[in-house]
């Protein structure tokens, strides 16, 4: 039990130290964070008070149980969900895991301070995300402090079951499964039941009329009927029972809570003595299966018309991309994404009209997509090409390689990914769509040249702020300026995009849709291009010397 | 030919490399030595174009590492004291990718890659994704990486580092064949009995300023000390020799 608090305070200190290098800065960092949760806290109280005050029209019939256990149910599957990926990183790939395994410390006490800190970990957002709900609902029913104690600690004990649930899965599994690969299957799983769900809400949305509102009715209805099943029912029994001052009632569902939780957590140490230890042997002797099983994978041979060292970089970086999971699974979805909002953008939202001649919405979707998908397709891909060098930069820069030739290698991936999604499209468009002379021509500007400046706008900004550290993903380096700079830049040509679609209008009724197509062509082309070199030179300048941490 | 004029380096208030003024030449081995956070990494990464210099310059092969960088690194092969590299290349791609980037012609560098493979018993690691290499193993490539476009001046940060003691003797005489066929070779190591056996030259450095420079009988000369070995004139030069006196204190 002291080792399992040791290890629960390193993780408290670690934790806290993460937050900013500069010690005397991490104070303000957690009185930021805690400022923004309690921000977050009281526009969430009153958003609860709001939705507790509505009622079924009619029948007048409080919506408060409903409303407090879809928040809980979608908390619920949130943590289930992530819960799979999150337990499986803290147990095995953690990167202090086999300093800890040759300290003088059980298996068992390693899994419960890792367990009790992620419960920890989760408990802080739920407080701040889920506790005002419970809040509201006490507020509105003028309830005593035994409530607001009780229904805290019901929040912060919230995350066991969840994790319990993928530690009960884990652990087995990761006994028989190298724990990596376990955690690609878990990541695509995760991704596809994602995008699954959005397929099946945007099917159910009535606003797209797919499903009609009555059978949309009729699932509910009978959804309505199944949640008194739902584990998190339990929850709102607690709530109410306590809200009626039936505290005996109420403390009761809590204990029998408590003791679930304490069980499971008691069972989850049980589970790890006899699981734990293998899963984390087969880590350490992963060389062998990885030998064992490498696939002969066809050698790429794409970009033979590149220049020698730029087609170097950028056949690497197919390499990295098809041998790295993490990478891999990164791009994917983008490309499942694409396909879904192609389908609302252009198939579902390009058919409607607003009865508006100003403002012709089919045409305004076509131009808005091209621009969405080469934002996803090249903005997404280049920073996470880029910062995926890593520590091994060094071989870069200590090579014949130019800042401006190793900028144009990073730019190739993201911009012919875009090229090549925006061609598929637009075919797909004109078969689809039918659209006229000047649309094609508008479109094609936009889906020809837009990869082009999202792509050097990706890259030349990472080169900006260049860090090279080890990662296990580059995605957790991106520096958040980067992230902001990218976003403002992507919004900014949405506003462009905006500002092309009316300017076409314009001339079209001065010189006709084909030569308007026309010139909105070349100026597209003529715009990519001036801010797309300015910015891989600026970036080229700033790239001269590095930091490799 | 490595040559630096003035070289200095500071990170604010600290003052990491002070005015290092050092020639190594042609066919010549010579070893940096210092105490850890004396400055060597901090030098090795402005000799190779990776940091770039607050005062001072550095001259490879007679080119301005500041004035002509890239032509400068063409002349360069470096070996960090980390092998860091791409773990989801096979040895082979890697060296292939490294000749490319140094403009090799895939003939050769095919050829030079199978030499390194079998000088290195790596032929049957050749074709292994990076990941799967021990450290030793990923010492070797990146010394095979450094060879490959056949440079004129060696970096070498550590060089025998993670090496088995077969594969350490072997970097040692590849080293100083290296060194007989007119190849300039800049060590930085910690290991003091291969400075003395291999360096033609030793400089030391400490706090950033360089100490002391010459061969081994030149160092004893200045310690006055003729009988000392390299172990012993470097505690003394950097101040170790406290160390000594706890280590006796102790009853070791």
């Amino acid at each position: 039990m002291k080792n399992v608090l040791i290890l629960i305070r390193t993780n408290f200190r670690t934790a806290y130290n993460s937050l900013a290098k500069n010690k005397k800065l991490r104070p303000i960092f957690a009185i930021g964070i805690g400022v923004a949760g309690v921000v977050a806290f009281y526009f969430l109280l009153k958003l609860s008070r709001f939705l507790y005050n509505l009622k079924i029209p009619f029948v007048d019939i409080s919506l408060a149980p409903l409303v407090l256990n879809i928040v809980m149910l979608i908390a619920f599957i949130y943590l289930l969900l992530g819960s799979f990926s999150i337990m499986l990183s803290t147990l095995y790939f953690s990167s202090d895991t086999m300093l800890l395994l040759s300290l003088p410390l059980k298996e068992r006490d390693v899994f419960s301070g890792r367990f009790v800190f992620t419960v920890f970990e989760e408990s802080i957002w739920l407080f701040f995300l889920m506790y005002p709900f419970f809040v509201g609902y006490g507020m509105i029913n003028q309830a005593n402090m035994i409530f607001y104690a009780e229904t805290l600690l019901f929040v912060l004990l919230f995350p066991v079951i969840p994790l319990a649930v993928a530690v009960f899965v884990i652990l087995p599994l990761a006994k028989k499964i190298h724990p990596k690969k376990l955690q690609s299957i878990i990541m695509v799983i995760n991704v596809v039941f994602g995008i699954l769900f959005f397929v099946i809400m945007q099917i159910a949305n009535p606003a797209y009329q797919i499903v009609s509102k009555d059978a949309f009715a009729n699932l509910f209805s009978h959804g309505f009927s199944l949640m008194r099943f739902l584990p998190t029912n339990i929850g709102v029994y607690l709530t109410m029972s306590l809200a009626e001052r039936n505290i005996l009632t109420g403390t009761f569902i809590f204990t029998i809570y408590l003791v679930i939780s304490v069980g499971l957590f008691y069972l989850c140490t049980l589970l790890s003595l006899n699981t734990y230890k293998e899963g984390l042997g087969k880590i350490r002797t992963s060389q062998h299966v990885k030998i064992a099983k490498r696939k002969v994978e066809k050698e790429f041979k794409g970009f033979s018309f590149l220049p020698t060292k730029i087609k170097a970089i950028a056949e690497k970086d197919v390499k990295m991309i098809r041998r790295d999971q993490k990478l891999s699974v990164s791009i994917l979805p983008i490309i499942a994404y694409l396909a879904v909002f192609f389908f609302i953008f252009v198939v579902v939202l390009g058919k409607k009209s607003l009865g508006n001649e100003s403002f012709d919405l089919s045409s305004f979707m076509l131009l808005f997509f091209f621009t969405f998908s080469s934002y996803m397709a090249s903005l997404q891909i280049a920073p996470m090409l880029f910062y995926t060098e890593s520590r091994s930069v060094w071989v870069l820069f200590t090579s014949k390689i130019t800042s401006q030739e190793l900028l144009w290698s990073k730019f190739v991936i993201p911009f012919l990914l875009g090229e090549v999604m925006n061609a598929l499209f637009f075919i797909l468009m004109i078969f689809v769509r039918h659209p006229s002379i000047n649309m094609i021509l508008v479109s094609a500007g936009l889906a020809l040249f837009l990869p082009f400046i999202f792509s050097t706008i990706g890259v030349s900004t990472s080169a900006m702020f260049p860090v090279f550290r080890e990662v296990k993903s580059p995605k957790k380096i991106i520096p958040g300026k980067v992230v902001l700079i990218q976003t403002v830049m992507g919004y900014a040509m949405f506003g462009v995009t905006f500002g092309f679609f009316f300017l076409n209008r314009l001339l079209i009724k001065i010189w006709g849709g084909t030569v308007a197509g026309i010139a909105i062509f070349i100026l597209v082309g003529i715009l990519s291009f001036a801010i797309g070199f300015s910015l891989m030179f600026a970036g080229s300048r700033r790239l001269k010397y590095v930091e490799i941490q | 030919m490595i040559e630096t004029k003035n070289l200095t380096k500071d990170f604010g208030k600290l003052l990491a490399v002070n005015n290092l003024n050092i020639t190594v030449n042609s066919g010549e081995i010579y070893g940096f030595l210092g105490p850890n956070g004396a400055g060597k990494t901090t030098t090795i990464k402005m000799l190779t174009g990776l940091l770039k210099p607050t005062k001072g310059t550095a001259l490879i092969d007679g080119i301005d590492i500041l004035k002509n960088p890239i032509q400068a690194k063409g002349h360069i092969g470096l070996i960090p004291d980390s092998p860091m590299v791409y773990q989801k290349l096979t040895g082979r791609e890697f060296l292939y990718f490294v000749a490319d980037i140094f403009e090799v012609q895939r003939d050769n560098a095919k050829k030079k890659a199978d030499e390194m493979f079998e000088m290195f018993s790596l032929q049957d690691k050749a074709d292994v994704m990076i990941e799967n290499y021990s450290h030793g193993m990923r010492q070797k490539i990146v010394i095979s990486a450094a060879l490959i476009h056949d440079p004129s001046v060696l970096i070498f940060d550590e060089p025998t580092v993670g090496l088995d003691p077969a594969s350490a003797k072997l970097v040692k005489d590849l080293l100083r064949a290296l060194a007989e066929k007119g190849k300039t070779i800049f060590m930085s190591t910690h290991i003091l009995e291969i400075a003395e056996r291999m360096c033609d030259r030793i400089g030391i450095i400490n706090q950033g300023e360089l100490i002391v420079e010459g061969t081994i009988q030149e160092l004893r000369e200045k310690a006055k000390d003729k009988t000392a070995n390299l172990e012993e004139l470097f505690l003394e030069l950097t101040g170790g020799e406290d160390t000594k006196d706890l280590i006796k204190f102790l009853g070791y």
